[in-house]
């Protein structure tokens, strides 16, 4: 297992927001986390990155404890997160922003991930020089991206990749996504448009008030007529 | 025109100082949110400092050497105390605790050097230059050249380097600087450190012209508040420029209207700036699409 | 240093107390002080506080008042009026001092004044202002040269120079402000006429642009109106711009801090002041030669500095307390009060004290001296 999350919980104050989640990634995959608004899932991902403490429960990455560890430590073992609403600096450049991502890993490994995000996604290239704050949301969301890259993920956060993108651009995302997963990258994507995420991931979690309240292959999942009623629309 | 020029060489000498206070303002500002009223204080460990390490008889680089240290451990302990604080205390609070601290500040530096009023001879000694007309000390140059020197150093560093880009980055979203796996503790000490060396600088610069004691560094904290006020809290080179024009003001009201009120009138044109840019006559207008 | 100091005021008392017999039974005659040993008159209240410890504890050495020993209570009031008038009602009320002595600065005095006409304590002022004593307050009396002495000194001198056209600079503070004040006042009368009036902030660290202003003001004498470390700044920058007009500071300037804090621009700047500040040029037979020397001897061997005109001003008023309690030979505050006002011909390190029912000050402009720095001391100008 790359992550392994057990009894995970978290509060704001008194209010508990995450309750005994568990949860598994096996590496090279790609796991949905599903649900509706408030369940919990962004505060599940900032406990994974450590921008929230846990209450309870523990996180273990790669066959080590990190659930004390500093934010900005778990960057540099290899959990990256591309937050919700992009979180770019925007009054830095596109290519300023570029190698803040890179903040962890060695300077002389920098131009090289460059390299690789602008193939990825060519448009950073021509907007390189440019302000961040004036780029596009798509492009925002794939700077975001491309930012997160730079530090040499084993593991991807997204949440929410898709909130406010117009349909085409959510598809080119999630086609990034799908790609980098091809790669051997594994991703944890949380998302509110569920068919979508469930669509590329492998394994799912459901999350309601805090709780998993069902998990399984993601195929599976979509096909559960409970799940299709409360979450496809269906 | 001689007095204008030395009018003007007047408020640009003094603008400088104000200025680099008023960077120490800014660079807290944008990294916390905190406005640092023990800025001031900086100041005067620099002068004061030096001056008291100059009297035990110590050579001019180790006295300059001992009054930095002293001054940037009384930058990380304040650090230690507003940043810990800053977890669960409301602004106006912690604006409140670096009053505090800069009131310990002046008890601090009152048991260590006196009450009396120090200086330290200028490098180039005590005879003014005479270029048209116009007196000028060798150490206003020294001033002038430093400051511009220290904001091109600081403009390099934070546009240039991984630690002063993670600063910047910092200071626009904390959240988003650990989540690249920037150590925002460090941020924020690296932050006091800057603004008390600044200080101490502006402090090294003026005590050979002025003269310093315990409860100088107050007058600076305005000053250099007021400048940064001026030019717009969050940019180096606008606070530079608030700090040169706030001194030009002063000093030509003083020269050509009053000087009973060349403080009034420079007061006058910060609240006449703040009613019609509240973000400083060189701030941006903050870019609103994140 | 004041540790030392009160040990050996507890030794002596110790060993006076073993000695005169006649004085085992009488309780210590209580001075109540405040001074500003910290805050923006610290440079005043040291002085103050460093000569009442020394010479209390002399004057105890000495006898004390017919026996009776001082025992001194002192306070600092930390240059704050309002601090001042709580330390006086703790004097009086709680210590129960029976002469008050203190206020080194003209606001802190008159903070004070409502309690002690209240309470009917005689109370000694340190401050300059003549204020304090202008009119005449039944239970105030004060030692210091007033800014107004000053200032008729300094146009007396410039008078016999042939000087007019004076220019003005002063600063923010309370003292500041009194001096331009008497300054404007006294120069129609005394046949001046002041061409500039210039002014600083209090944390100002440049005035070239205000000497400048002087310069082209055709003004023949420069009187700066102001107190402490502001006039070092003046004086560095008078030397900077080259300006050759006669530079005169007043008896806020009057101590060595001023000559080491301005170095060499100090020199030739003339300060008025008690005649002690050039205490090598005063003469044996000046009638105030022997109390002035008693002060600068035993102060130097103190402290290992030159006394200023502010450690004259609480020498004095101790040694007023003290003539007027043996005067009085009791320490009732009324007959106590009445003896200082009685004081005649009474020679003090700022001149011949001569008090009367419409004097509590005692001394003319006469008494002053004008002071100018030559090779880092100051010596007298005839």
């Amino acid at each position: 297992m790359l992550l392994q999350v057990d009894g995970l919980s978290c509060r704001y104050g008194r209010v508990s927001a995450v309750n005994d989640v568990s949860l598994a990634v096996r590496e090279g995959t790609i796991v949905a986390i599903v649900g509706s608004n408030g369940a919990g899932k962004t505060t599940l991902l900032r406990t994974l990155s450590g921008i929230h403490d846990a209450a309870a429960g523990c996180i273990v990455f790669a066959g080590s404890d990190i659930t004390r560890l500093a934010a900005a430590k778990r960057v540099a073992v290899g959990l990256v997160q591309v937050p919700e609403g992009r979180q770019i600096f925007g009054a830095l450049s596109v290519e300023e922003n570029l190698k803040l991502g890179a903040y962890t890993r060695p300077a002389n490994e920098i131009s090289a991930g460059l390299e690789q995000v602008f193939v990825l996604f060519p448009v950073l290239a021509e907007r390189r020089a440019g302000e961040a704050g004036a780029l596009s949301g798509g492009e925002q969301q794939m700077l975001a991206i491309g930012r997160a890259l730079m530090a040499q993920p084993r593991l991807l956060l997204l949440d929410e990749p898709s909130l406010g993108l117009a349909p085409m651009m959510v598809e080119f995302i999630l086609e990034k996504i799908v790609e980098l997963n091809r790669r051997g990258l594994s991703v944890v994507v949380v998302e509110q448009n569920a068919s979508l995420a469930l669509e590329i991931a492998h394994d799912a979690y459901v999350l309601e008030t805090g709780r998993v309240v069902k998990s399984g292959e993601a195929c599976a999942l979509l096909r559960d007529p409970a799940v299709v009623e409360a979450y496809l629309g269906g | 025109m001689v007095d204008f020029l030395q009018f003007l060489v007047a408020g640009l000498s003094q603008g400088a100082i104000y200025a680099l206070v008023g960077l120490g303002f800014s660079v807290i500002y944008r990294a916390t949110h905190i406005v640092n009223f023990a800025q001031g204080e900086f100041v005067m460990i620099g002068g004061l400092g030096t001056a008291g390490a100059l009297s035990f008889a110590l050579p001019m680089p180790l006295a300059i050497l001992s009054a930095l240290v002293a001054g940037c451990v009384a930058a990380l302990v304040l650090d230690l105390i507003v940043i810990r604080l800053a977890r669960f205390a409301p602004a106006l609070l912690l604006i409140i605790v670096t009053i505090g601290a800069s009131v310990a500040l002046r008890g601090a530096a009152q048991l260590a050097w006196g009450r009396n009023f120090h200086s330290i001879p200028s490098p180039f000694g005590s005879e003014p230059l005479h270029v048209y007309g116009v007196a000028i000390m060798p150490q206003v140059i020294l001033i002038l050249v430093t400051t511009v020197g220290a904001v091109v150093g600081l403009q390099w560093f934070f546009r240039r380097t991984r630690f002063g880009q993670a600063m910047l980055a910092a200071a626009i979203n904390p959240t988003a600087a650990s989540l690249v796996g920037i150590e925002l503790r460090h941020v924020y000490t690296a932050t006091f450190l800057i603004a008390g060396l600044l200080g101490m600088i502006a402090g090294l610069l003026i005590t050979p012209l002025a003269m310093v004691h315990f409860e100088s560094g107050l007058a600076f904290s305005l000053k250099g508040f007021a400048a940064a006020i001026l030019g717009g809290l969050g940019s180096v080179p606008g606070v530079v420029a608030g700090g040169l024009l706030l001194g030009v003001v002063e000093s030509l009201s003083a020269g050509y209207v009053s000087s009973a009120y060349k403080d009034a009138i420079a007061f006058l044109l910060i609240i006449v700036v703040l009613l019609t840019r509240p973000e400083g006559v060189f701030g941006r207008r903050s870019t609103g699409r994140v | 240093m004041s540790i030392i100091n009160r040990s050996l005021a507890v030794l002596g008392l110790v060993l006076v107390t073993c000695g005169a017999t006649q004085a085992q039974t009488s309780k210590p005659i209580k001075v109540g002080v405040f001074v500003a040993v910290t805050g923006p008159g610290s440079f005043l209240g040291d002085a103050s506080k460093k000569t009442f410890e020394l010479y209390t504890q002399q004057f105890n050495k000495n006898g004390g008042v017919d026996g009776r020993q001082i025992e001194l209570v002192l306070y600092d009031s930390k240059t704050n009026p309002k601090e001042a008038a709580s330390l006086a009602r703790k004097l009086i009320d709680q210590d129960q001092v029976d002469v008050l002595i203190g206020a080194n600065t003209t606001g802190e005095a008159m903070a004070v004044v409502p309690f002690v006409e209240e309470a009917n304590i005689p109370f000694i002022a340190l401050a300059g202002g003549s204020v304090v004593v202008d009119p005449v307050k039944k239970w105030v009396f004060k030692t210091p040269h007033t800014d107004q002495m000053s200032v008729e000194k300094i146009y007396a001198q410039l008078r016999k120079e042939k000087r007019s056209k004076v220019a003005l600079l002063s600063g923010a503070a309370g003292y500041d402000q009194s001096c331009r004040k008497n300054a404007k006042e006294l120069s129609a009368r005394l046949g001046i006429d002041i061409v500039s009036d210039e002014q600083h902030g209090s944390g100002d660290t440049d005035v070239t642009t205000q000497l400048t202003k002087i310069r082209g003001s055709g003004a023949d004498a420069l009187i700066y109106c102001g107190a402490g470390a502001p006039s070092a700044l003046v004086a560095r920058n008078y030397k900077q711009l080259g300006l050759t007009l006669p530079l005169y500071m007043t008896v806020g300037v009057a101590s060595q801090a001023y000559i080491e804090a301005a170095g060499p621009a100090a020199e030739g700047s003339r300060v008025t002041g008690s005649a002690i500040l050039a205490f090598a040029d005063m003469m044996q037979d000046d009638p105030i030669y022997n109390v002035s020397r008693s002060l600068h001897d035993g102060y130097v061997a103190s402290y290992k500095e030159e006394p200023s005109a502010f450690s004259g001003y609480a020498y004095d008023a101790l040694l007023l307390t003290v003539e007027a309690l043996r005067r009085a030979g009791t320490t009732d505050k009324a007959k106590v009060r009445d003896a200082l006002e009685g004081l005649k011909n009474i020679p003090g390190v700022n001149g011949i004290y001569n008090f009367s029912a419409t004097d509590h000050l005692g001394f003319s402009a006469d008494s002053m001296w004008i002071v100018e720095v030559k090779d880092g001391r100051y010596r007298k100008v005839d």
